[in-house]
Order: C-alpha cells, then structure tokens, then sequence
C-alpha cells in the first residue's frame, strides 16, 4: 500500500496500551507522524515542552486526566487552543455534550483506520 | 379546606348560644383535621421528592452502567478490528497458504459479527433507558449503504446469497448517520438471516416526501398474522430449540426504535414464497 502523503504530527492520546500501539503503527503505515500519550496528563507535558501536532486525537474515558479535563486544558490555553480535536471515544454523546467539547469531529470506536484517516484529513483541511 | 371550615363554623354560630360547647368542639375538631391534613401534605410532598431523587439517581447509575459497559465493550473491538488490520497489512506483502487466508477470513467475520452485536446491545439498552445518543448530519447515503454492502458480501455469501446495491437515487439526507447505519446493518442481516435461496437487494428512492431506503429478500415471506409479532423484542418465528436463524430477536426490535427515534417511518411489504421488503422513509423536513 502507498501511503499518502501526509506527513503531519499526530498526537495519540489513548490509555489502552494496546490500542494505543497498534493505532500509532496503522497510522504511521498511513503516511502521518504519531506522538502517543497513555493520558491527558502525559499530553499536555508533551505540549508544554514543546509538542506542536497538526492535530489531537482524544480518548474521553481515561484515568489521571481524562478527555474532558484535557480539552478544556487545551481550549484556555492560547497556544494550544487552535489545534483541531479528533474525540475517539467507546462512548456515543449527543449534539449537546459533543458541542460542549468544541472539536472538529467525534467519532466513536469501533471505527476503521480508512475511516479514521479521512475524518482527519477533513480535520485538517477545514483548519 | 378554608371554605368547608367556614361553612361548618357558620353551621355551628347559627345554631346559637346553646351550640357554643358544640362550636368549640367542631372548631378544634377542624383545627386538628386541617393540621393533619397539612402535615399529610408535607409528608406527600416529601415522599415525591424522594422518589424523585432515588429515580433520578437510578437514571443517573443506569446512564453511568450504560457508558461505562459501551466503552469496555467497543474498546477491545475497536483493538480487535486494528489488530487484524496489522496482521492482513503485514501478510500482504508475503505468500500465504490458502487456508490460512480463509482463516483470517473467518476470524474477520466473527469479529465484525460480534461487533454488530455489540452494537446491537447498546443500542438496545439505550433506546430502553431512554438515553439514546442522537446527532444530525447532512450526508449522502449513497456511499454508506455501498460500503455496507460491500461488509455484509461475506456473511450473504457463506449462504450463498447474492447481494446488491442496486442504489438509484443519490442525494444528501439529514440523519444521524450512526444509527443510519445500524438500521441499514441490521435489515440487512435479518434479511441475509431468513432467506435460505436467492438475492438481497439495497435501493434508494427519492420521494416527494423523503428519501426512501429499501431491503428487499428473496426470503420466505412474512405472514399478515406474524407482522406486528416479529418487531416485538426476542421474538422470532421460529421456536428457540430447532431455529436455525442465529440471532437474539433484536434486528427487528432495534430498526422499529431507531425509526421511531429518527422520526422516520418503517414500511413491510411482504409476499409469501415471494419475499419481503423493508423501507425506512427518511422524512425530507427534519427538525434541526
């Protein structure tokens, strides 16, 4: 398979260890660059020390910090605040809490790679 | 209470001095019958709020169950579905044996088979709590019934059905397309379910009223008497022991819900030794 190209930075954020990896290696196979966080903790480290993806993919569900906390982090911190979110949650929300969260797209898992990096792309082309 | 107080104190004056013990009485009597039934009120008005609350928290722990049980369930799919994923990517480029192919072919199946059950669950205990999670997006569905289709070849073929989109029509339908989705997923496999020979057939139509989405079986048709039965939950035709349809009796159930939760319109058509056809109208006005 010829990977488009795509070649912007991915922040994964995803607690489940294996979802995380295999999500971060399918979508590297696609062409993206992926920087993966286990929380929301971890990935607003990594965006204080200087991290600057194209885009954020966000689980909502997870300990430390989890989605929720992270994306209203991100939302008051000017630096940070127009880079787009892609939610991926085990969850289904309605209109009023996914407008809540003011991102570019939510999607919920189980969800296909293609799937998925056509969401995105559509994330980052509307930047 | 104040009007029938004043009615027998009235009573009461009229029948003079002679009545005043009688008055005195009465009135006590009133006082403490109008504080009873105060307190009653109270009593009533406390009682509500606390069923009120204990409803309100079951909701809540029920909602909080439903999310939690939906994100343990769709997580390990998702990790399933990326995994084999990985596997086919990383086969792809080498010679494998043949039946080793048709075994990844089958573990493909059943993970998406599992995963239409998981699905299938939440979104019944959803809809049953009252708490099912809706969106409005404009799309064509033209693309998503050829990409379902395309899913659903494998499972039509094991029985060795055709099935096809014969689409028709295209245009942008306001919908949540998720649900979209799993009334078309869930058609599809009810019909793939009970027709033993023969075609399954997807169209779409536009009409003047909305977009109509059709599932047509070369199935063994529906009795008038079994119409209403088979939308009603875990009920199928076929006694539980002998059947030989797999499935928990939801597919009907779960696409009658969602519709009426879309505010679409689901229509049976349905000839014995013919075949059966479901449409789902998707209204054109919906509510934003």
């Amino acid at each position: 398979m010829t990977a488009p190209a795509r070649n912007v930075e991915i922040l994964l954020v995803e607690d489940e260890p294996d979802l995380r990896a295999d999500l971060a290696y399918l979508l590297e196979d696609e062409g993206y660059r992926v920087r993966t966080a286990a929380h929301g903790g971890e990935a607003l480290a990594l965006l204080e020390a200087g991290a600057r993806p194209a885009i954020i993919l966000l689980d909502l569900m997870m300990p430390v910090m989890d989605g929720w906390e992270t994306r209203a982090r991100l939302r008051t911190t000017a630096a940070l605040s127009k880079i787009p979110v892609v939610i991926l949650s085990g969850i289904a929300n309605d209109e009023e809490e996914i407008a809540a969260l003011a991102v570019a797209a939510y999607v919920t898992k189980p969800i296909s790679v293609a799937q998925l990096c056509e969401i995105m792309d559509r994330a980052l082309a509307g930047k | 209470m104040l009007t029938a107080l004043s009615w027998a104190l009235g009573i009461a004056a009229a029948g003079g001095l002679g009545a005043a013990i009688t008055l005195a009485a009465l009135t006590k009597g009133l006082r403490r019958a109008l504080a009873a039934s105060r307190a009653e009120t109270v009593a009533a008005q406390e009682g509500e709020r606390q069923a009120r609350e204990d409803a309100e928290r079951t909701n809540r722990t029920r909602a909080q169950f439903l999310g939690m049980v939906s994100h343990e369930l769709r997580t390990p799919m998702m990790t399933l579905q990326l995994q084999f994923e990985r596997l086919e990517r990383a086969l792809g480029a080498r010679e494998t044996p043949e039946h080793e192919r048709q075994i990844l072919g089958r573990i493909s199946l059943s993970t998406r088979r599992l995963g239409e059950v998981v699905e299938s669950l939440l979104s019944y205990s959803a809809i049953q709590s009252g708490r099912m999670k809706m969106i409005h997006e404009r799309f064509d569905p033209g693309p998503v019934i050829e990409a379902i289709v395309e899913e659903m070849h494998p499972q039509a073929e094991q029985k060795g059905l055709v099935i096809r989109n014969v689409a028709g029509d295209s245009e942008e339908i306001e919908t949540d397309p998720r649900l979209f989705r799993l009334i078309l997923v869930n058609l599809i496999l009810n019909a793939i379910k009970f027709t033993q020979t023969g075609f399954i057939e997807v169209s779409a139509l536009r009409l003047g009223r909305g977009h109509a989405v059709t599932v047509r079986d070369s199935g063994p048709g529906i009795p008038e008497s079994e119409r209403a039965r088979i939308f009603e939950p875990f009920e199928q035709i076929e006694p539980l022991r002998t059947k030989h349809a797999r499935g928990m009796g939801l597919g009907l159930t779960i696409v009658r819900d969602i519709a009426i939760t879309l505010g679409a319109t689901l229509q049976l058509d349905s000839d014995l030794g013919v075949g059966s056809a479901f449409t789902i109208i998707f209204p054109n006005d919906q509510a934003p």
